[in-house]
């Protein structure tokens, strides 16, 4: 399933992919994967795009 | 020195160049080649498969030998085991994006230029002795040691011309 909560978070800070990949410290593709939804990251990569994101992790990975 | 023993000892040659060309490039960098946690999974992934593929080969030399078909000879199967152990680990990587690093993007095209590079070498080797008549792919049935230069170049063009084409589909993709 899309993570869309992820990518309009990061386009609300007007990051690309490639940015929010480095302010995390991962490739581009594993910010694309977790988007698109082909991967699901450990809880230490989840904390780490939430505190670049300054979201909390329910803002961002909790599915209601 | 067993004249047999030299193609396999080209190939290991090669993949020492290889990496000695890895080594002087990465030794130049403060920082050393990282793998995030997607791309290690990708590579212990490709390790399996790797590990399957040359087992499952095996298997098929067994069977051969068990009746007696001799198809090449022992340390021609055994270098394309390793090829085949190598190709398959490299191709899925590099398909995974998980071959180079996240921090080590930058020297793809000296890599894959490299690859290339030794690939075609391999060739013209291969090449050459086939236009003087010492090789020839098949002997009285079996595979030629020679066959090992045409697996090797086979091998490094692939691995070349797959980071390019990784690349290439990599700057096309949108972030859409």
């Amino acid at each position: 399933m899309k993570n869309l909560k992820l990518k309009s978070a990061r386009a609300a800070l007007d990051l690309s992919q490639q940015q929010l990949a480095e302010l995390v410290g991962v490739s581009r593709q594993t910010i694309n994967a977790i988007e698109k939804g082909d991967y699901n990251p450990t809880i230490k990569l989840c904390t780490a795009i939430c505190k670049a994101l300054n979201k909390t992790l329910d803002d961002l990975f909790w599915e209601n | 020195m067993n004249k047999n023993v030299i193609p396999a000892l080209c190939f290991t040659a090669a993949l020492f160049i290889v990496l000695i060309i890895i080594k002087l490039i990465s030794s130049r960098r403060k920082e050393k080649v990282q793998f995030d946690e997607r791309q290690q999974l990708a590579r212990s992934q490709a390790f399996k498969h790797g590990f399957s593929s040359v087992m499952l080969y095996s298997i098929i030399c067994i069977f051969f030998g068990l009746f007696e078909v001799n198809w090449a000879p022992v340390y021609v199967q055994f270098g394309l085991a390793l090829i085949i152990g190598f190709l398959t680990f490299a191709l899925t990587c590099i398909f995974k994006d998980a071959y180079m690093g996240f921090n080590y993007r930058k020297n793809i095209f000296v890599y894959s230029f490299s690859c290339i590079v030794l690939g075609v070498l391999h060739l013209i080797i291969y090449i050459s002795h086939l236009q003087k008549g010492e090789a020839t792919l098949f002997t009285s049935g079996t595979l030629s040691d020679h066959a090992l230069y045409l697996f090797s170049a086979i091998t490094f063009i692939t691995i070349g011309v797959s980071l390019i084409i990784k690349k290439v589909i990599d700057s096309k993709a949108s972030e859409d």
